[in-house]
């Protein structure tokens, strides 16, 4: 058939979560979205809670279908319940709680677990497991049982479970959420190094502006609508628009938009620590 | 209410393979009134710490005072003890059951055997120190939002009147806008009321935000334990330690190494915004209108 191009397509896309039809009434939660993320990105999602950022998510892999527009997984319209299953291996899901992800009682068998229901060979699942669970950097643990790993280790086998489905794409829904700050780090390199070194496509949607930094472009998803859709740097230069949705933005970024608004010569574009130092140590010895 | 840890001791697993000490000789006196935030690593022994305060974990060795008398010394004191001191776990939504958030906030002070009235005078006063409507009282605890039911959850410990609130991780998982809103709720119940609170928390952004003081734990030991301004000056041991420091703290480290003369003990955007333009001004860097 034709060749799709690998890409997720949004477009024009509206989400109600339905009435009871007496009395209670639907919630219209995306109004109108459209958006393209081609293959190979790494895109964050930012918003707050109830913006409808995890119910775009859903969308990507057909857990919820829009109730007008469409959306598009390398070509397949995601309401076409035939191709379910093609989807469904195109674009892996992540979610915030790690316990509620793993079902076997052996990492190496957790992350077998999808590719058992696919019916791969027995010799080829060998293989896809290994690989997953040293991308993840996880090898050495794979006969440890779940409940022995912390936080960031379980999320990052829930991460292996989905890669040795061999995804295009790989959307995780605040996969940080629940973790302690080293956990949180841990699952940022991995992310990070999935898409840098494996050329996968990320969606990582996520409240941690620290993490959206590090993304290739940042969505700012607000009331059911896209608000900004840009790369981080120009996202995150406007200080009070994502202030006036619930979000912040990092401390470096506020703290050079405040002293920017006191008439201090620096550039609006700070994101990092390290441009902050630099900056205000060019500035203080000039 | 005064808390005094006398070099207490906590193993977990004696005699058993697992055999592990999440709580090594420490001691420490936490004032009436006061706000300390408590930090340290997933393992470092906090929340085994901090189970000790309300009698949940019996010390292995050493004792825990609470103005003055030790909580173990007569077991049938232990259940009016945790009246005294409240304990809000990790996402203690998970913890709501009853039909009616009125009920589930009453479920405390009912076990405590108070009349209706006092009773229900808890609940109004406990929803709003957790900023909760009254109007939400009468739902079902599921029908509420997610930082609600958190809320809601808070305000089940506040309604007991404890002496001491201890909060573990009470904006885990919130969005920005949802963490400053429990936190400043939560600052607000500490001036209102001046009881102490214990808030642990893996941000050090919040804990300068929002404490006093700051007992940091490292290895089942007291790795500090002072003012705001004392703890992060040691920014780089902090460091030392894997924990992560603010963003501003470690840009004036920076500065600093470079030979610039800024100020140490910075932490807050607010702070270092006053300090730069002080010294910017000095330097005649600063525009005057």
């Amino acid at each position: 058939m034709e060749a799709e191009k690998k890409e997720i397509r949004v477009n024009d896309l509206v989400f109600e979560y339905p009435g009871d039809g007496e009395g209670i009434p639907g919630v219209l939660v995306l109004k109108g979205m459209d958006l393209t993320i081609p293959k190979g990105e790494f895109v964050a999602i930012l918003g707050h809670n109830g913006s409808g950022k995890s119910t775009l998510a859903k969308h990507f892999n057909a857990i919820l279908t829009p109730t007008s527009g469409e959306v598009t997984v390398c070509g397949i319209n995601t309401k076409d319940e035939g191709r379910l299953f093609d989807i469904r291996q195109q674009v892996g899901m992540v979610f915030q709680n790690p316990d509620n992800q793993i079902v076997a009682t052996i990492v190496e068998e957790d992350v077998a677990f999808a590719l058992e229901n696919l019916g791969v060979e027995p010799a080829e699942i060998r293989r896809r497991v290994d690989e997953a669970l040293k991308e993840v950097d996880m090898y050495d643990y794979r006969e440890h049982a779940p409940h022995q790993l912390s936080g960031g280790q379980k999320q990052r086998v829930a991460i292996a479970g989905i890669l040795a489905m061999r995804p295009d794409f790989i959307v995780l829904d605040e996969p940080t959420a629940m973790l302690d700050p080293k956990g949180r780090q841990e699952v940022l390199k991995t992310i990070r190094r999935l898409n840098k070194d494996f050329g996968a496509t990320v969606v990582l949607i996520t409240h941690y502006m620290d993490e959206a930094v590090q993304a290739d472009r940042v969505l700012v998803v607000d009331k059911g609508e896209v608000l900004l859709d840009n790369i981080p740097k120009a996202v995150f230069s406007q200080v009070e628009l994502l202030k006036s949705v619930g979000l912040d933005v990092p401390q470096v970024t506020e703290l050079v938009y405040e002293l920017r608004a006191e008439g201090v010569p620096l550039p609006e574009d700070i994101l990092t620590e390290d441009e902050c130092f630099q900056a205000l140590r060019d500035l203080l010895t000039q | 209410m005064v808390i005094t840890i006398e070099n207490l001791t906590y193993t977990y697993g004696v005699g058993t393979p697992f055999e592990k000490v999440a709580v090594d000789n420490v001691s420490l006196t936490i004032g009436s009134g006061e706000m300390v935030g408590v930090i340290g690593h997933t393992g470092s022994g906090k929340s085994t710490l901090i189970q000790h305060l309300n009698g949940l974990l019996r010390p292995t060795a050493g004792r825990v005072l609470l103005d003055g008398e030790d909580i173990w010394a007569d077991k049938g004191k232990l259940r009016q003890l945790r009246f005294n001191v409240g304990l809000v776990f990790q996402y203690p939504e998970y913890q709501l059951f009853e039909e009616t958030v009125y009920k589930d906030i009453a479920f405390g002070p009912t076990n405590m055997g108070l009349g209706k009235e006092e009773i229900d005078r808890r609940v109004h006063e406990a929803a709003e120190f957790a900023g909760l409507r009254p109007e939400l009282l009468e739902k079902s605890p599921f029908e509420l939002s997610g930082g609600q039911k958190r809320r809601a959850a808070i305000a089940g410990v506040i309604a007991m009147e404890p002496k001491v609130l201890i909060l573990d991780e009470p904006a885990a998982g919130l969005d920005p806008k949802g963490r400053a809103k429990i936190l400043d709720q939560i600052e607000a119940y500490h001036i209102q009321t001046g009881n102490t609170v214990l808030l642990v928390s893996h941000s050090m952004e919040d804990v300068a935000n929002y404490a006093d003081k700051v007992l940091v734990m490292n290895n089942a030991k007291v790795f500090a334990y002072d003012t705001v301004e004392q703890v992060f000056a040691r920014s780089d041991e902090l460091k030392a330690i894997r924990l992560a420091v603010p963003q501003v703290t470690n840009v004036f480290h920076r500065l600093r190494d470079a030979g610039l003369d800024v100020p140490e003990n910075v932490y807050t955007v607010g702070y270092a915004k006053r300090k730069l333009l002080g010294i910017l001004a000095e330097k005649g860097v600063l525009r005057h209108d």
